[in-house]
């Protein structure tokens, strides 16, 4: 099941919010909320959720043996994780590089196996105490605003909420606006973005090559952002306090405040589990250097097998060496609109890699964003895109910064009160769901993740 | 005693994740060969002027299948409506449409056999022995009297 389907928000969300609010004892909340996340879960295939309890009690017992056999407790913990990269490596990778094993993973896999590994890493360096409760750990690795899509949460920021949350009204109601934020973010701009950009898949104008680039970097970003906000809000809902996953990062001003600021539980798990272990900065030049490859090409990977997500990860890694080593101070005497700018850029072209089945394709679309092997400057497409999705992509633009959000919250807030505050969210969330009744609604794209 | 039953709740576990992931393994692989030498090889020494291709919407009438979500698709019927014969061999885009094309096939073998069974018992008998079979990307249904023939040939021809 999705977020944004009918049956989620007409059905499962507010029966079992309803149900949730009606339970008065903590056991039994948590009893409750992990059966209907398996419930969720099992809707996308009955195999994926055998596959999400396999890890599940995997991940617990290894806990629990990590503590009843203190003298293995290092072999336990690398086991243990090995098994579950052998396993999300099995179906991420395999079925790739062979063509004759079909084999769909299970959704949600590379999120949730984060979490397990987060999970036994905290209990190996004793940063939280094993956990013994099943439907409480269960609950922290198949909540079902997070199994999807995650935000990764790594297991000492949720350790302390799984047992008990002491859930205020007023926590609700931030967290459904949350959600609605979330949901105009994926059906109104993602959405309406991504139909830009299907149109604009075979133009190769100058102009055509900018706008597909720059359909995708908006596209990408309210999606998977749009599904972050939803899941955060969700977790409100339900008591949970999961930290933000986006934070404006097309007005970075470096790229690692890019990096700040995009898909940050990722980039928190691998500074803090590959990182800091490996030795983060506080090792010679070289380890550094090793270290930030090492975590770069990680994280590529991550995202999937294609040479494609390798490179853009070692794009990023290359970045950042070449921010620290060389241009950080002159890009620091640029205006601050100069280095939005900029870094914006370095996102787009990032994005290109990132977007494309190969590393030709890849090639292609750059040449012609600088001109070469291009068609015209614009194609009667790019035009057509340009004039009739300009305004979307404008709403994307102000969307993305700050300036938007502060204005529109505080004027209406201010001058009209809560109320009509209150009704513009409504109004918003009717649009999504005319929106979806209309099927103008896409799936995420970081399911395929 | 608890260690060992962790080591034991361990083992269950993988093999519970190996009986999940073997039979990708066991299953036939794509074939790929072309739609057509397929088509071809399937009916090859049969006398296919009473059995003409059907058209897309034909498809859709007869048989309830939306022909434009198969990579190829190819329909005989003969054009006698006493007769019960036809033949589909489908090649599928995705690998999750040969359950519900065999579901589907299922029910129109199921309709057809209630058409006939009240005066035709010679053709219900021919539906009754008819077969459906996929075969990793590719699926047969055929009803008539050489449906084994058939089914053979398809499978020879993959």
């Amino acid at each position: 099941m999705v977020f944004n389907n009918l049956l989620f928000l007409f059905g499962f969300l507010p029966i079992t919010w309803i149900a949730y609010r009606t339970i008065k004892k903590p056991e039994a909340k948590n009893i409750f909320l992990f059966a209907a996340s398996l419930l969720f879960y099992a809707f996308g295939s009955w195999q994926d959720l055998v596959v999400l309890v396999i890890f599940g009690i995997w991940t617990f017992v290894s806990g629990l043996e990590m503590e009843a056999r203190p003298e293995y407790k290092k072999q336990i913990c690398i086991g243990s994780i090995a098994f579950l990269i052998a396993v999300l490596c099995f179906y991420k990778y395999i079925p790739y590089w062979f063509d004759e094993l079909k084999i769909a993973f299970p959704i949600g896999i590379s999120f949730y196996t984060f979490s397990a590994v987060s999970y036994l890493a905290d209990v190996y360096t004793k940063k939280t105490p094993v956990q013994k409760d099943p439907v409480a750990f269960g609950l922290y690795l198949a909540f079902f605003g997070k199994v999807n899509m995650g935000p990764i949460s790594e297991y000492h920021q949720l350790e302390s909420q799984l047992v008990r949350r002491n859930q205020t009204l007023k926590q609700c109601g931030q967290g459904m606006l949350m959600f609605i934020r979330g949901l105009v973010k994926k059906v109104v701009l993602a959405d309406q973005i991504a139909v830009a950009y299907t149109l604009l898949g075979t133009d190769t104008s100058f102009l055509g090559a900018w706008l597909l680039g720059l359909a995708y970097t908006f596209q990408l970003y309210f999606d998977f952002s749009g599904y972050s906000d939803m899941a955060i809000g969700l977790g409100k809902m339900f008591g949970f306090e999961i930290p933000i996953n986006f934070d404006h990062p097309y007005i970075a001003t470096s790229v690692q405040d890019f990096w700040r600021r995009w898909h940050i539980a990722l980039s928190q798990w691998f500074r803090d589990y590959v990182y800091i272990p490996l030795g983060g900065n506080r090792v010679g030049e070289q380890k550094y250097i090793r270290n930030i490859l090492i975590v770069w090409i990680l994280t590529g990977i991550w995202h999937g097998p294609n040479l494609t997500f390798i490179v853009w990860g070692l794009y990023y890694g290359l970045l950042l060496l070449a921010e620290h080593y060389w241009f950080k101070k002159r890009l620091d005497r640029f205006p601050r609109w100069m280095r939005i700018v900029l870094v914006f850029l370095i996102a787009n072209i990032g994005w290109v890699f990132f977007s494309n089945p190969t590393i030709g394709q890849a090639f292609t679309q750059l040449k012609n964003m600088i001109g070469v092997g291009v068609s015209s400057f614009a194609s009667d497409r790019a035009i057509y895109v340009l004039t009739s999705y300009g305004l979307i992509f404008a709403t994307c633009v102000l969307f993305s910064s700050t300036l938007f959000s502060q204005l529109f919250e505080k004027t209406i807030q201010k001058k009209f009160g809560k109320q009509v505050w209150l009704g513009v969210y409504l109004a918003a969330f009717a649009v999504c769901v005319i929106m979806i009744v209309a099927s103008t609604s896409h799936t995420f794209l970081y399911f395929a993740f | 005693m608890k260690n060992n039953l962790y080591v034991i709740i361990k083992i269950v576990l993988i093999c519970a994740l190996l009986f999940l992931i073997v039979p990708h393994f066991l299953r036939p692989k794509d074939s790929s060969v072309p739609f057509e030498q397929v088509v071809r090889q399937t009916v090859q020494d049969m006398n296919m002027d009473l059995y003409p291709q059907r058209n897309n919407q034909e498809i859709k009438r007869y048989l309830n299948l939306d022909p434009t979500q198969y990579e190829n698709i190819a329909f005989y019927r003969t054009t006698d409506a006493l007769n019960a014969s036809e033949l589909l061999i489908v090649r599928f885009k995705e690998d999750d449409q040969a359950q519900a094309f065999e579901e589907t096939i299922k029910k129109r073998m199921a309709s057809q056999e209630k058409i006939y069974s009240g005066y035709a018992p010679e053709q219900e008998k021919l539906v009754k022995e008819g077969v459906v079979r996929v075969e990793a990307n590719y699926a047969i249904y055929a009803v008539g009297s050489e449906h084994a023939q058939l089914l053979s040939q398809f499978e020879e021809s993959l």
